[in-house]
């Protein structure tokens, strides 16, 4: 039995200082199950000693030791599958692990509900908002066309209309005014609006453009250089005004076609 | 618990391998050497029924990452066993793979079925059960159920630690021990084992490990 076999293998004993705890084999069937187990376990370890420890192995190992121990490796935190701590004590740990995520999940839960209630409170107050942009003029580079279109309404929410807006369109509207159609255009809506009527939309413009071309002659000839390289409207053909946004661009050569027709 | 021999001897040294790693988690390389001599016999066995004759190498790989990461380890010496068979299943599973080696021989059939013989007494069958027949006939188990086995009977786990090896549900796990040690008892012509022993009481002894 176990004797005999450590009898057989002297040297396996060091591998197996419990190789004696086999005694006699139990006479109960349950003791006939563990004794078979022990013969197998037994006869698969044997080979697993046999020669014993080899000792360049352990050698290798105890260096890698050394090394980890030296460097600081040993230090590292403990992932969790290397916490094998008897269940009582993991069970605590994790305990208090589900309490934190249930925690963590009412808080984001919480904060989903609070991030609807507040998108629907500024829906609500929308249109208080969207007014506001459009009395400043937030691309300009200089203030002075800024002034009088600052306190023109703007006649589409959300739509901002700029100082580059009015002098596009002002441009435009100096080669197409002749033919009537394109007035009728949103864009030129916006700019009679702005001008205080349809009379007055060339003096308006004549105004704006003044000013604009000031304002660009006192600067450097930058806007004047990438205002034509940007345009590839007809609005854009006479200089400065070629910044203007392509809504602008687009309402020119509607209107521009509708006059055609 | 109900288990076998070589768990119960096994579980008799977890206080020393406990108390060895816990000193080498402290800096004693003396004491990680202790550990090494304690843990390793029943790695190689383990990793023998896996990768067969190259267990010696990826047991080296293991320790070197064992050695490595003992500062992350948590747990006693039975824990310890758990931890380190992770590691080496890891590294044989890679290993497996860079070889592109079923794990378990496929051609052994008729190897495997030279039975030691007309004298098929419990106890004699066993004793003349050699390494490498023990090993053949583990290794032509399905693998979960010789890793099962193996993990039970050579490192000596229990069954919660088992599963965590495997990454199973302990269920699992026993059903596969117990139809692994059941079929190499009958291999191994254990015939009155296997009819009155391992058959009939298998389920509640193995039960009885979990």
């Amino acid at each position: 039995m176990g004797e005999r076999h450590s009898g057989d293998e002297p040297g396996r004993r060091r591998g197996h200082p419990g190789g004696t705890v086999l005694g006699p084999a139990p006479a109960d069937r349950d003791g006939r199950d563990a004794a078979f187990e022990a013969r197998l376990a037994a006869a698969l370890r044997r080979g697993a000693a046999s020669g014993g420890i080899d000792p360049e192995a352990e050698q290798r190992a105890v260096a890698a030791f050394r090394a980890a121990r030296d460097t600081g490796a040993h230090a590292s935190r403990t992932r969790r599958r290397d916490d094998w701590r008897p269940r009582e004590a993991r069970g605590a740990r994790l305990s208090l692990k589900a309490t934190l995520s249930v925690f963590l999940a009412s808080v984001t839960l919480g904060g989903v509900a609070f991030a609807a209630i507040d998108s629907v409170g500024s829906a609500k107050d929308d249109d208080g908002r969207r007014t506001r942009p459009s009395s400043s003029a937030p691309e300009q580079p200089s203030a002075q066309p800024t002034a009088p279109e600052s306190g023109a309404p703007s006649t589409r929410p959300g739509h901002p209309a700029t100082a580059k807006d009015t002098l596009a369109h002002c441009r435009a509207y100096e080669q197409i005014k002749d033919r009537g159609k394109a007035l009728e255009a949103t864009a030129w809506q916006r700019l009679v609006t702005a001008a205080g009527g349809e009379e007055n939309v060339a003096a308006y413009c004549s105004e704006q453009i003044a000013l604009a071309d000031g304002a660009n002659k006192g600067k450097s000839d930058k806007p004047h250089n990438s205002g034509n390289g940007h345009g590839s409207s007809e609005s854009a053909k006479s200089g400065s005004g070629g910044k203007a946004d392509s809504k602008a661009a687009g309402s020119a050569n509607s209107g521009k076609s509708g006059g055609k027709k | 618990m109900g288990q076998g021999g070589e768990p119960r001897r096994l579980q008799a040294q977890d206080g020393e391998l406990g108390a060895a790693v816990a000193r080498a988690q402290d800096g004693d390389e003396n004491a990680f050497a202790v550990a090494y001599r304690i843990v390793q016999p029943s790695l190689l066995g383990y990793l023998r029924g896996l990768v067969g004759e190259d267990a010696e190498d990826v047991a080296s790989d293991a320790w070197l990452e064992i050695a490595r990461d003992l500062g992350r380890f948590r747990g006693d010496g039975a824990g310890f066993r758990g931890w380190s068979a992770t590691i080496a299943r890891h590294r044989a599973l890679d290993h497996l793979r860079r070889q592109r080696v079923r794990p378990r021989a496929a051609a052994l059939e008729q190897d495997v079925l030279e039975l030691p013989g007309p004298h098929s007494t419990h106890d004699q069958a066993l004793e003349s059960l050699s390494t490498g027949r023990a090993l053949e006939l583990v290794r032509s188990l399905p693998r979960d159920q010789a890793e099962a086995v193996l993990l039970r009977v050579v490192v000596g786990l229990d069954g919660p630690s088992v599963a965590r090896v495997l990454g199973k549900r302990p269920g699992a796990v026993r059903t596969a021990a117990y139809r692994g040690l059941k079929w190499l008892a009958r291999q191994l012509g254990v015939r009155d084992a296997a009819d009155s022993g391992v058959t009939d009481d298998g389920p509640r002894t193995l039960g009885e490990s979990k």
